[in-house]
């Protein structure tokens, strides 16, 4: 086994987001003498999915160092909910706004010059929701990798097609005893499993577990934060949206739909790619998903 | 925020082949000098319960000890992250993949190994220096650092769950777990399920008192036959290599008395260098890590 060669810049950074949440991020670029050497150099800002992480296999882990044989940097963000976010409580979906905030502020104060943001799968609905409430002005474009329509339909659907235990409508009604009326603020909180969450046994690979608190506003009724078709209107800057052809995870309808949402909002240039020999994560076919994300940042970079 | 506030936390993240997954760590200061390689030890640390190698608490000792010119490498093992919850955390599993970890940095010239752990790494430590205490086939093999390690990890995770009236009873989730490694005459296997155990950590049904497992990972980290996760039945196996035992004296969740009675242990066992530092602090060690670092430091200076 021979010693790793590092032959880009791959730097660990930790951030502290507005309310002292720490975050950690990973950023690769090509090896410089002066930071303004890449600075011009179109960067992509990569945020994890459901209990991701910028390690995890797939997407998070093999875009950046895809990216960076192209001549891109990026930067890959863990999120509150990365890991077991919210099996503690604290991964708020509606709080990562603060978290992308964050990585934003630290690549407009380094000065990088073209921004570009990829959310995959859930955070993808992060992604959505950050842009639609922060309109920021200097991020060039995003792409949205497996995206749902809503989060909340998808997981009711799920329980629904796996005779999931509790149901749906069970979670509702115990996370509105436990989280009173303000569930924000509510001091009480449990754990909880969906047995039959994600598949037909009750093994632990088809279960999921959230605090009721994360699940009301990641896959409640009333989390429409979550909800990417409420979002979608009201994003300006050019989209991308990634889709596997054998994705199991999002239906073709779902991103049709935000498609279809997004241009009748006014949105001149949204694309769509399916990208075939793939299932949700887009990476099993490097070449497709590349070919696109590396047009878009050339298409729109100054 | 500007680019040099933020590179003082850079490690570097390296990935080690190992069977057919990758095994995630946290280099921090790799000096390729062979001299560092073949006269300092080079530090393996393991993270505790949930841990990994991006948990804030891991970056504090790696830093100070890289500002005292030594190398180490934090791993992800399999009980990093959600290994515990989704039933591939299995305690035992962790020790290939140290030897992978002790593998490579043999490969890239250290002729030295420290292994080091806190709190369940700790344990882990412990347990991989006694199946490994072989000084002529592991001739690098050079100490073993337990921080705040229980005496015995099933016996701790009983105590707390009885002071807090879990639910389910530690019993209770030992019954259960018995239906898939000790079914009655005839009974088929179950299979694994995970668990939730409110008031484990805590008297309330809130999150953070609240511990998550599947049953085989209970099993292997806090049933009552979790022989691995016990260091008493571990630390009298270690008898050629330096042992240093650092105790919490405000530790919240390890008893005053595990790691002295470790202490005895290894030393009525015939291992002669065998150190137990108390230092003032909680089982974290929140404001005291200028405090353990140091006094890991002297003990790897006194010896190297």
């Amino acid at each position: 086994m021979a010693e790793p060669k590092i032959r880009e810049r791959q730097r660990l950074i930790r951030l502290r987001a507005s309310d002292r949440t720490l975050l950690s991020s990973l950023l690769v670029t090509k090896d410089y003498t002066g930071i303004e050497e890449i600075l011009d150099t179109p960067i992509l800002l990569q945020i994890h999915g459901l209990l991701g992480h910028f390690l995890a296999r797939g997407t998070p882990r093999l875009l950046p160092h895809a990216l960076l044989e192209r001549g891109f940097s990026s930067m890959s963000l863990n999120t509150r909910l990365a890991f077991a976010g919210q099996f503690t409580g604290k991964g708020i979906f509606d709080d990562t706004l603060l978290d992308i905030d964050a990585a934003l502020k630290f690549l407009n104060d380094t000065g990088f010059n073209n921004i570009y943001i990829l959310g995959y799968s859930l955070g993808a609905s992060m992604l959505a929701y950050w842009f639609a409430n922060r309109k920021p002005r200097n991020v060039r474009g995003i792409v949205f990798e497996g995206i749902h329509y809503s989060t909340s339909d998808a997981q009711r659907a799920r329980l629904e097609k796996w005779g999931g235990s509790p149901t749906y409508e069970e979670i509702y009604e115990r996370a509105k005893c436990v989280l009173g009326d303000d569930p924000y603020k509510s001091k009480r909180d449990e754990i909880f499993v969906v047995y039959r969450a994600r598949g037909p046994t009750q093994e632990p690979t088809d279960n999921e577990i959230f605090t009721y608190k994360t699940w009301w506003f990641m896959m409640g009724p009333h989390a429409y934060g979550a909800m990417a078709h409420k979002q979608i209107p009201k994003i300006e800057v050019p989209i991308l949206f990634l889709r596997g052809k054998n994705d199991f995870v999002v239906h073709q309808w779902e991103v049709d739909e935000l498609v279809k949402i997004g241009e009748e909002a006014g949105n001149k240039n949204i694309r769509l790619r399916v990208v075939p020999n793939a299932r949700h994560d887009c990476m099993e076919n490097p070449e497709v998903m590349l070919e696109e994300i590396v047009k878009m940042m050339n298409s729109y970079s100054a | 925020m500007n680019f040099n506030e933020v590179e003082e936390y850079s490690g570097t993240i390296i990935s080690i082949p190992f069977n057919s997954h990758k095994i995630d760590a946290l280099h921090y200061h790799i000096d390729t000098h062979s001299n560092h390689r073949e006269h300092k030890p080079v530090i393996v640390r393991l993270h505790g319960v949930l841990g990994n190698i991006l948990d804030e608490t891991e970056h504090y000792l790696p830093s100070i000890l890289a500002d005292n010119d030594f190398s180490s490498v934090t791993m992800n093992t399999i009980l990093a992250n959600l290994g515990l919850f989704f039933g591939f955390g299995i305690f035992d599993d962790t020790i290939p993949q140290i030897d992978a970890v002790c593998d490579y940095l043999r490969n890239i010239g250290f002729r030295k190994i420290i292994i080091a752990g806190h709190g369940l790494g700790g344990s882990i430590a412990l347990r991989y220096c006694a199946l490994r205490n072989d000084i002529k086939r592991y001739p690098d093999l050079n100490g073993v650092i337990a921080i705040a390690t229980p005496f015995s990890m099933p016996d701790t995770i009983r105590r707390r769950w009885e002071r807090f009236g879990s639910e389910p009873s530690y019993d209770e989730v030992y019954e259960r777990a018995k239906r898939i490694f000790n079914p009655e005459d005839k009974a088929e296997p179950a299979h694994d399920e995970t668990i939730i155990v409110k008031k484990a950590h805590g008297p309330t049904n809130l999150p953070e008192h609240t511990e998550i497992y599947t049953l085989k990972t209970w099993w292997a980290l806090s049933g009552p036959e979790a022989e691995g996760a016990k260091a008493y039945k571990q630390i009298g196996n270690i008898k050629d290599i330096p042992v240093l035992l650092v105790h919490a004296s405000k530790d919240e969740i390890i008893e005053g008395r595990d790691s002295e009675d470790l202490c005895e242990i290894a030393k009525s066992n015939g291992n002669k260098d065998v150190t137990h530092v108390n230092i003032d602090a909680n089982h974290s060690f929140d404001g005291r890590h200028d405090e353990l670092a140091q006094a890991i430091i002297n003990w790897l200076n006194d010896r190297f």
